[in-house]
Parts: C-alpha cells; structure tokens; sequence
C-alpha cells in the first residue's frame, strides 16, 4: 500500500504544490512554519479539499485525478484522520466515538462497540469508554482519537499536530504511544508536526514544506546534517548561514565572514553546530581558531543538558554551551563576550536555492 | 455591580418613568385575568365538554401542526444554510413572510391555494381531499404561521454549527445522511427544541388564519383562541377559563426557553 500523490491547490494569495510518496509502514513527518500548507496538503488527500490540479493515488487506488475529473468522496477513502483539535463528537461517548466508524461502514452495532472497546483498552483508556469527550483530559482525548481513527482499519493515516495542544509530560507520553502504533500500522502514515523532536522521534523521513512548496525531503539525519533553509537548520537546531564563497572565505548574505577550509565557490550555505562554538570573556589571543567575534549576549535558554545562547554578533550566533559553563563565565544577558569557532568546524555545501 | 452599569444617573431618573408605564402596560392585562378568573369554578368550567374539546382540537391540531413542521421545515432549513443556490436571500425572506404577514392575509392565501376554487384545492377536491373549514384545514393554517419559527431557530442554528464534526464523521466512512441523523441533528438538538417549542407555541394561540381558512364549527375547527373569542360574548367566565389555560401554557414555554430569552438566537 504505497501513497503517491501530486497535489496542487490554487486559493486566492496562496498556493500549495506537492510531490509526495509514502510506501507502506513508512512515517513521513511533514514539517513547515506555519501556514506552509500542511494541513491544507492533509485535507487535499483526505478529500476534504478539492485539488487544483494533481493525482492521489493509494495503492491499488486511484483517489483523485483532476485530468479525468475523478474525485473519490470522503467517505469512500479510507483514510484515517487525526484532527489538531481532535474533533471528537460531543455528544457521544468515547466508546460512540471510537465506534463511529466501524457502525457508519455497516458493521453491527455489537461488534462495533466490542471493537471500539478493544481499541480503547489497547490505548489504556480502560473505564473511560462511557466518558463524553468533555471530560476527557487532552491526552485522553487525543488517544480517544487516534482509537477513533484506527478502528476503521484505514489504509492510510493522516496525523495533523497530533501532539501540540498537550502539556509537556503527556506529550512524551503520547508520543511513545504514538510510536509503537505507527510502528505498527501497516500502511503509509503522515504526520504534520512544526515539533522537530516529534519529526524526529515519530518519522522515518521528514518533508519540510515552506510557502507551499517543499524545500526539502530525506531522512531525519539527511536532513539536519544539510539543511537546505534557514527554517530546517533552526528546526534541527544548527545554525545556517547563506552566503557566497571565495577562495575558503563565506561572505554571509546578512553581514559578516566565515574562515573555512572549503574549497567551493559560489552560492554556499555553511552550517555550524552551536556546540561547536567556545565562549570567551577577552578575545582568545593565540587560540587556534580562525573565526573570532565579538558580540552581546542574548537569550539564554536551558534545553535538557544544555544552555542554548544566542550571540548578537556578525552574523548572529546560536551557541551551545553547558550550564557549568554559564556558572563558571558568570554569563548573562547583554554580556560583551568572544565566539571562536574552527575552520573545520564549519560544513560548507553548494546551496541548493542558488539564491545569494 | 447594577447601579453602575450607566454612568448618566439623570438620564435614569428621566426614563424611568416611561419604562415604568411601559412595564404596567404589559403586566395589567395579566392581573386583569388573574384577578378576574373563576377560581373556584375552575375545575366545573374545564369539565364541561365545550371547553373540553376546544382543549382537545387545539393540543391535537398544534401538535401536528408542530410534526408537519418538523418534517418539513428541518430539510427547508438546512438548505437554506447550508446549499448555495442562486435566489437564496429571496427564499429566505420568502420563507419568513408569515412572521410578519398579518395572519388573516395567510388564511385568504391558504383559500386561494386550497379552497375550493383554489390553485390546489380544485385538483385534491377530484380525488376526494377537502382541506377548507376541516381540521385537516386547521393544522394547515397552523402550520404556514408557526413554522417560520422552527425555521429560523435550526437555520440560525445550522449556519453557526460547526461543520468540522461532519468532516470528521465523513473521513470515519460515514454517508451523507449517516452523517446528518448521528451528527448534525444531535448537535443542533437544543436549537431543534426550542424551535419546536415556540413553533407549538404559535400554532396553539394562532386566530387569524385558522378562522378564514377552516373556519369556527366546535369540534372540528374551533380552538380555544377561537373559543376564548366567543365565549366571551356568551359565558364570560368560559373564556376566563380558557384564558387561563393559554397563560399556563405560555409560561411554561417561556420557562422552558428561559436560556434563549435571556441570550436571544442568531438568526
């Protein structure tokens, strides 16, 4: 059961056009800014919304196909959907919720509900069956609806920020419930997150979409090793820089150099992981390293084990440094402080935009 | 917290006198009646077979009046709210005439429809159908007037309902109408029922169309408004009587919709 689907959708002031292809089993993460399009390319291969132009097809299944004017109804697909908002019926209980499916398809109303019932328990939502959704946590409804999505057994499954509304702790722990059913699904699965530990920890491969378009796709490591935008290295956590290269030296578009060890030239996009940049109270006379700035201290943001700092300086640095470090250099916001960063730290790749 | 929600004590002083008058105006005809009714007669009065089938020939013909809207005025709403078609905005005005078209208007349009020599009434009359001056008539000219009222109340509550829930029943496999019966009518359940409530409502107080249209012959067509009408002139404390019950039964309509009095419907 694989998914390939050409999706294009024209509105006023925006426009969506996709190349996608998810082979069964696979979980494709499909990331962006907000209003990249992702819910939009969602609601195109759910049906909900009409292609411009563009063919869906799932496996043996040919959904939409504008050329010919075929368009499959909602209702015939069968595609799973877990909605952001979760949209489980308020006037039904989680048992009639996670039932709907199976009784609205022509399955008895016994053995629908014993289904319903089994999906419940496997999501650990035992005693909770006759709960109407208003009373239900978020992380409880959020698993109500993945059981609701599930339990018509559909070919594919389309997740929309399955985990953003949930606080901190019930987000792991839905992810990881989230995780073993995916592992599980056999068929393709899409999931829009603009969480990159989510893409990360849920995705066999991630698709970042931007304005519409996709800017990148590859697996999880592709892509954070060579983010092809300033938006994918700030997701993954890397600072980008887009520049022209001349003879080891990146001229960074917005200000500011980088001593290299590249050989290309041209439009570059250089990449430097924060941990790979020292802080320095004086400037580091006779370090070894090549690039030395001088700049402000902005935000200081712990992230698990880790300080993330950001650098107003030319150009503007994202820096991971331990919380032992921000102890011991005694450092704080509008602090004058020193970056270094070797040559070889820096990866420098052809820039896949072109754009200077 | 209520004395200071204006901030002009003046203009309070200034208005308070006519809201005053206003405010009697509106509440002494209630104490007339109450002041007036044969309490003690009560129980003989509603005993007496008249006004026992005035009773009867108005709950029995409001209550299928209220039905047939229902089966009617439901799909009418929905499509009002819910289908673009060219013309709507006129259908919909069209739809609420009755509300504000005098009702003896609508029971000569209901005789020139359905009467005898009416575009209808000539072709149902070969097959045996007479509609006029019967109590078929009746649930008829109760209809065209209360139905509006249903349509409204769903229509307004339709167009505010939030289709995102039919999406999700339709990605769950779920057809059209498995959709509208499991889904959609549920959600709006309250609007529905207090449609239907002031569709009753209307129905049961309405005079103007149901006299042209079917008539005033007891049993058949006179319901209590029609009664109420003329007892007065014969046995006053009857027409109290009958009064009364209409009150009791506004009241606790206006009980039952206390939600949407103080929070009025979009419409």
């Amino acid at each position: 059961m694989t998914l390939h689907a050409r999706v294009q959708v024209d509105r006023a002031g925006f426009s969506l056009g996709v190349d996608l292809t998810a082979a069964g089993g696979e979980t494709v993460a499909v990331l962006g800014p907000n209003g990249a399009g992702k819910s939009t390319l969602l609601g195109a291969l759910a049906g909900l919304i009409p292609l411009s132009a563009g063919r869906v097809e799932l496996g043996p299944a040919l959904l939409d196909d504008v050329a010919t004017g075929r368009r499959v109804p909602v209702e015939q697909r069968r595609i799973g959907v877990v909605f952001q908002e979760y949209r489980l019926f308020p006037h039904l209980s989680a048992r009639e919720n996670v039932a709907f499916g199976p009784r609205s398809t022509g399955t008895a109303k016994h053995a629908a509900r014993a289904d319903a019932d089994a999906w419940l328990s496997r999501l650990g939502l035992d005693g909770l069956a006759d709960v109407r959704p208003a009373q239900l946590s978020g992380g409880q409804a959020q698993r109500v609806a993945l059981a609701r999505a599930l339990c018509r057994q559909p070919d594919l499954l389309l997740l929309d920020e399955p985990l953003s509304s949930l606080d901190v702790a019930t987000r792991s722990d839905v992810r990881s419930v989230l995780r073993d059913l995916l592992a599980e699904f056999a068929g393709p699965a899409l999931l829009v997150t603009h969480d990159p530990i989510d893409a990360l920890a849920l995705a066999d491969r991630l698709v970042v979409l931007e304005e519409g378009a996709v800017v990148q796709s590859g697996t999880p490591t592709e892509v954070a090793r060579r983010p092809a935008s300033p938006y994918v290295a700030k997701l993954v956590g890397l600072n980008l820089f887009r520049g022209t290269a001349t003879r080891g030296v990146v001229h960074v578009a917005g200000g500011g150099e980088l001593t290299t060890d590249s050989a290309l030239d041209g439009p570059v996009l250089a990449v430097v992981r924060p941990s790979s940049i020292l802080l320095d109270r004086s400037e580091p006379i006779g370090s070894s390293a090549r690039n030395r700035w001088a700049g402000r201290l902005g935000s200081l943001e712990a992230t698990g084990d880790r300080v993330r700092i950001s650098v107003a300086s030319t150009p503007p640095l994202l820096v991971d440094v331990t919380p032992q470090a921000v102890a011991d250099l005694r450092l704080s916001a509008g602090d004058e402080v020193w970056a270094s960063l070797k040559a070889t730290d820096i990866d420098v790749y052809p820039d896949p935009a072109g754009r200077v | 917290m209520s004395s200071s929600r204006t901030w002009r004590p003046g203009l309070r002083g200034a208005l308070a006198v006519p809201a005053t008058v206003g405010l009697l105006f509106l509440l002494l005809p209630l104490v007339g009646l109450l002041a007036r009714a044969p309490w003690s007669g009560l129980p003989d009065l509603l005993a007496d077979p008249a006004v026992r089938q005035a009773l009867q020939l108005s709950f029995t013909s409001a209550t299928l009046a209220t039905l047939l809207s229902l089966v009617v005025g439901i799909p009418l709403a929905w499509v009002l709210a819910r289908v673009r078609f060219p013309g709507r905005r006129l259908v919909r005005a069209l739809v609420t005439l009755p509300l504000v078209l005098p009702p003896v208007v609508g029971g000569v349009g209901l005789l020139y429809a359905f009467g005898r020599r009416g575009l209808l009434g000539g072709p149902l009359e070969s097959v045996g159908i007479t509609l006029p001056f019967t109590t078929a008539g009746v649930v008829l000219a109760e209809a065209f007037v209360a139905m509006p009222f249903l349509i409204v109340t769903v229509e307004g509550a339709l167009a505010g309902a939030d289709q995102r829930f039919e999406q999700a029943a339709a990605t769950l496999g779920a057809s059209g109408w498995t959709t509208f019966r499991r889904i959609t009518l549920p959600l709006i359940g309250p609007s529905i029922a207090a449609g239907t409530v002031l569709c009753f409502a209307r129905a049961l107080g309405e005079f103007g169309a149901t006299i042209t249209f079917a008539g005033n012959f007891p049993g058949t067509t006179q319901t209590m408004p029609l009664s109420v009408y003329l007892a007065l002139e014969t046995n006053p404390e009857a027409a109290l009587a009958l009064a009364l019950v209409l009150l009791a039964v506004s009241l606790l309509i206006l009980v039952a919709l206390r939600e949407r009095w103080l929070r009025p419907a979009r419409t």
